[in-house]
This record gives C-alpha cells, structure tokens and sequence, in this order.
C-alpha cells in the first residue's frame, strides 16, 4: 500500500516537473507579454499593462496582423492542397495492386527526410526565375511538398482500414471510382484527412527557413520570420512586443488545435495499434 | 436474364507466383434460376462472381448476360458493374457505416439519381417486405448480424437488378438464424424471379437452396446438376466428399478377379465391382463409398452383412451417428435407434455403393 503510495507520488512530481519544463517558456512569454518591464528576475519591477498589445496592434508599420494572415493563409492553403493530392494518391496506393508498392512508399517518406538547408538555396533560384520570391505560392509550392508525404502515409493508413467489400458494394451499387472514392473512402476516413491536414498545417504554420529565404516583405513575410525580425519602435530590442506578437500568433493555432485534437490522438495512433 | 460464360479464366499475377483462379469455365444459368456455386475456400468461385459481377476482368473468355456481350477480353470489351445491373451481397453485408439504413438501402437509388419522393417510397416498400421498416434510422453498428443481413439483402433488391449475386451471406450468421434466412432468401428469390447466384462452401445451404448446384475445384467446375443429382450420381470422388451432411464413407480396397468377374475385398467380403465401373481400378486398387445413412443395422436382407465393433455414438437429436470398426475399416452408420450392442450386425446394398 505505501509502495503504492510512493509510487503515484513520484509520478505526480514527475508529471508536474515535465509540465514546469515545458510550460516556464510560454509562462515566461506570457508574463512579458502583459508587463511593462520584460527583467523577469526583478520581479517588483514587473506591472500588469496591455501596453505591449496596444502597441503593436495599434501601429500598422509593424505589420503584425498581416504576418499572421499571412501565416493562415499559407498554411491553410498548402495543407489543404497537400491532404487533397495525398489523399488521391494514398487511394491509389491502397486500392491498386502494382509491384514494389512498399518501397514506393518508404521512398516518398525518404523524401521528407532530406535536410530543408540542402534545397534552399536552389529553391531561391528557382522561385527567383519564376518570379515568385515574396509571395505566397513561394511558399505554398514548397510546403506542399514538403508535408506530401506525411499526409500520403497518414492517409494510406486510413484508406487501407476501410474494407474493400465496400468499395466493391460501392462499385456494384453504380459508383464510378471517383464516387466511391468521395461518397465512402472520404468519410470514413475523416479523422484521417483531420489529423493529417492539421499536421501540414502545423509545419507550414512553425516553418522558418523557407519563409526567411523565400520572403522579403509583409506582403508575404510570415509569422516565425516576422518574430524573428521584429524591429521594435524605440531602437532596443522590444521584448515586451515580441511576447505580445507570439502570444497573438498562437491563439489561432491553440483554437485550431483544442477543436481538432481529438481527431489528431486518433489519427497517429490509428495506424498502428487500433483495429 | 440468363448468363453465359464461355472458356472463362482468370489467372493472378503477383511477382512470385501465378494463380489461376478461374480455369476454362463454360456455363450457362437460366432465367430466373436460382443458380449455387459450392465448393471449398480457395477454390476460386468468389473470384468468378466477382467475375460476373464485373469486379474483375476475365484473362480469357467472354461473359453473355442474355444477349449483350458483357465481358471479353478477346473483343476488348469490359462493361463496368454500374453498366451491368447486377446487384451483390457480400458475406461482410459491406454496408456503409457512416450512413443509417435508409441512406444504405437508398444508396444505389441516389446514385441513380431518382428524386427523393420516389426514394422514400422504395425504399420503404423493399423495408416493409424485409421488414426492417422500424430500423431504418438506425446505424449499421447498432444492428444485430441478422438486421445487418436484411439491411445488405434490402440495398440489393431495392433497384431491381435482373442478377442477384450473394456471396455466402449467411456465413457469419449463427446455427439459428442461417436456417431462417435460407428460407427467407429462398422465397425471395422465387417471389421475385431474379435470376441468382450463390456463391458457398456450405453443403447444406447449397443443396436447400439451389436450383442446380455447380462443384467447383481448383478453380474447374467438378460437376453441375440439380441437388438430388450430385446427391445420388456424384460423377467422382471430390463431389461424393463434398455432398452429404454426414460425409460418405470411403474404402480402398484390393481387387480380386474370380471367374472374369472382379471384386472388391473388404476383409474376407467379396464387392461386386460392375463392369462399367471398372475403368476407376487404378494400381490394383478401388475406392468404395457408401453414404452413412445407407448402411442399415440388423438389416431383415442385404446383399453385404459385415459384423462390425461399436466404437462410439455420437446422438444428433433424432439419430445416432455411429461409428463402427470392421476389419481395420471405420465407417459412419445413421440409424434412428440406439444401440447397447458391442457387436452389431451392417448391411448395405449393391445398389447403394459408389465406385470412384
């Protein structure tokens, strides 16, 4: 009974310290966000004031919103294009039978695998000749890619957890493949196409090194770059600003995420371990 | 709608090894016939439904329903299952689990692109005859495996196809509710004169329900014949196997040839081998079969008697299934009495046996 005890005790004091661990940086933001001083170490100095959000919404030369309607843009766009060419492909993948189709798959997640430094550069040249640099298809293009082949195995393993009987029925019933494929594959795997495009989402949304080389500008500038680059008002780096900044930026991604997460736990655990 | 299938194969390809499922089949199902393929798993006859059904394309062959040529792979001609008017009902019952039962019974209707009042109105006629009338809002995964059953028969029938393909659909029903369904299924199919197909590996489904029943092995057709046919005239020993819901006892015997006259020896029992059967000696050797439910006990006159030990007895209800030892032979005895006897005297008839 006491070793049971202790037990659940350490796993309490466990629990809380990972927490402490990992929430102090948001904790730490959130307090300078909201105080006039950002020396977190002299605590007295610390005063509660709105002034660091009144600040940066009010002046329109900081183009903070802009970076995060840009930032939701992207995101937005590419994920769904992503999960929309990743779900066609996995019902591809799923449904037909052609050789060699495992090292298929494992060869499109090698892909993601390649070190986004080792392309970047290229990528410059290339959206430079296409005269795409510091817009937002310099960096849907790129993403697309980039977060395919997570979307592709994420759907094939939900596509290959419908029956085919019911594909068959379907086809029976007078369904083209594009029916059946839209009419039953679709939504039965709807935590599927959730989890996977809330994950490109996610990438596009955190991106940094392509949205730094690939942008010049607010006009498609988004937000890690924004955060990264914020020039303050008053000549010293604004810590206060870039708090309230990050603080503004994530509401959209928590609320996305607290809406969607139950879909995402499915989604990543699906695969391998539910029947 | 009559089917026809002529030379029909399908052979599977996989880079490690070629399967042919379907081998040189030619068959011909009548209108309105209630048409059974039997055999066991792996042997291909759900791979000739799919054939039929348009799941899958013929290697080699051509498919006739009625007139129209529906499949052949020689004229390059393939016409997709929505083209075909065939209707199928899977053993899985593959009914959509996103959508409750109205939307599942309606689900070829909406394809067909039929307006709503018409839908409604079908779909609560085929729902009333099948009465599942009260569960049309349910989801498929609050129905019991016989509901499901009903729902999957209902989504068929619902468009009337001129063919009806069931893929042993009353497998995953238990004991119970299989013989109703049968029955069920049976008066459908003769109340509303769809030509049908039926795909099983079940003898007793087989022979309550088919018109005429088809054998199938290794992908070839054994035999085809009505169910009293391949009871009393199984053309070789697969079939004799196959039929019978108690299987048929089997004997390899030497033979012995005593004045041109050949015998098969069961111990010391001399088995009159007629002549047209003599061509199944092989090496010197026949196989006898006889069917558990002919060999009598304490027969009043029988051409054979052997005295044979009890082994054991095993009581179905209504008879006894016993087993017997004569001679090293076993054989399985159905007899409507118990028996306390050790020893029990077995007759049978030369009319009764089967040489393969």
């Amino acid at each position: 009974m006491r070793e049971e005890k202790f037990i659940k005790f350490l796993f309490v004091i466990t629990a809380v310290s990972i927490l402490f661990f990992c929430l102090m940086p948001f904790f730490y933001m959130l307090v300078i966000s909201f105080s006039t001083s950002w020396d977190i170490t002299s605590l007295d100095k610390i005063r509660f004031s709105f002034s660091n959000y009144i600040e940066i919404l009010k002046d329109p030369s900081l183009h903070c919103l802009d970076y995060i309607k840009n930032s939701l843009i992207i995101s937005a766009v590419s994920s769904f294009i992503s999960v929309f060419i990743a779900s066609l492909g996995a019902y591809a993948i799923s449904r037909l039978d052609f050789p060699f189709k495992f090292f298929l798959l494992l060869f499109i997640l090698a892909s993601s695998m390649f070190p986004q430094i080792t392309i970047v550069g290229y990528l410059f040249k290339f959206m430079n000749k296409l005269h795409l640099i510091n817009t937002y298809l310099a960096l849907i293009f790129p993403y697309i890619a980039w977060t395919l082949p997570l979307s592709l195995w994420i759907m094939v393993s939900y596509f290959s957890k419908v029956p085919k009987d019911l594909d068959k029925a379907a086809l029976i019933d007078g369904c083209n493949w594009f029916q059946v494929f839209i009419k039953i594959i679709l939504p039965l795997s709807k935590p599927g196409f959730i989890s996977a495009g809330l994950l490109s989402f996610l990438f596009a949304f955190n991106e940094f090194l392509f949205a730094l080389m690939l942008t010049i500008d607010y006009h498609a500038r988004t937000v890690p770059v924004g955060v990264a680059l914020f020039q303050g008002l008053h000549g010293e780096l604004p810590w206060g600003s870039i708090m309230a900044f990050s603080i503004l930026s994530l509401i959209p991604v928590i609320l996305i995420t607290l809406i969607f997460q139950r879909y995402i736990i499915q989604g990543l655990t699906r695969g391998g371990l539910k029947e | 709608m009559n089917i026809k299938l002529i030379n029909l194969s399908k052979t599977f390809i996989s880079p490690r090894r070629r399967v042919k499922a379907v081998d040189n089949i030619n068959l011909e199902i009548g209108k309105g016939e209630f048409f059974v393929i039997l055999g066991p798993s792996g042997c291909g006859k759900s791979t000739l439904l799919n054939l039929i059904a348009g799941l899958e394309k013929p290697s080699s062959g051509e498919i006739y329903f009625g007139e129209k040529l529906v499949a052949s792979k020689e004229k390059k001609i393939f016409i997709p299952p929505k083209d075909r008017n065939v209707a199928m009902v899977f053993q899985s019952y593959a009914l959509y689990p996103h959508l409750n039962v109205f939307e599942n019974i309606a689900f070829p209707l909406r394809i067909q692109k039929l307006d709503k009042h018409s839908i409604k109105k079908e779909v609560e006629k085929i729902a009333e005859m099948l009465e599942i009338k009260d569960l049309l809002f349910a989801r498929p995964s609050e129905l019991s495996g016989g509901q499901k059953q009903r729902v999957a028969i209902a989504r068929a029938l619902v468009r009337k196809p001129s063919v009806l393909l069931l893929d042993e659909p009353l497998s995953n029903l238990d004991a119970q509710l299989r013989i109703n369904a049968r029955a069920e299924i049976k008066f459908l199919q003769k109340e509303l004169k769809i030509t049908t197909i039926y795909v099983t590996h079940d003898q007793t489904e087989a022979m309550s329900l088919g018109d005429r029943i088809a054998v199938m092995n290794k992908g070839k057709i054994e035999q085809i014949g009505s169910p009293e046919d391949l009871y009393k005239n199984p053309k070789n020993l697969f079939v004799a196997k196959f039929i019978g819901t108690i299987p048929i006892n089997l004997i390899e015997t030497e033979i012995l040839e005593e004045d041109k006259k050949l015998y098969g020896l069961l111990g010391d029992l001399k088995i009159k081998i007629p002549d047209d059967k003599k061509e199944f000696i092989k090496e010197g050797k026949i196989i006898i079969g006889i069917r558990p439910e002919h060999l009598k006990i304490n027969p009043k006159s029988a051409d054979y008697n052997i005295l044979a030990r009890v082994k054991v007895i095993e009581p179905l209800g209504r008879e006894y299934l016993i087993h017997i030892e004569y001679k090293n032979y076993t054989f399985k005895v159905l007899s409507l009495e118990k028996i306390s006897e050790k020893e029990i005297i077995v007759g049978f008839n030369q009319q009764d046996l089967y040489f393969f």
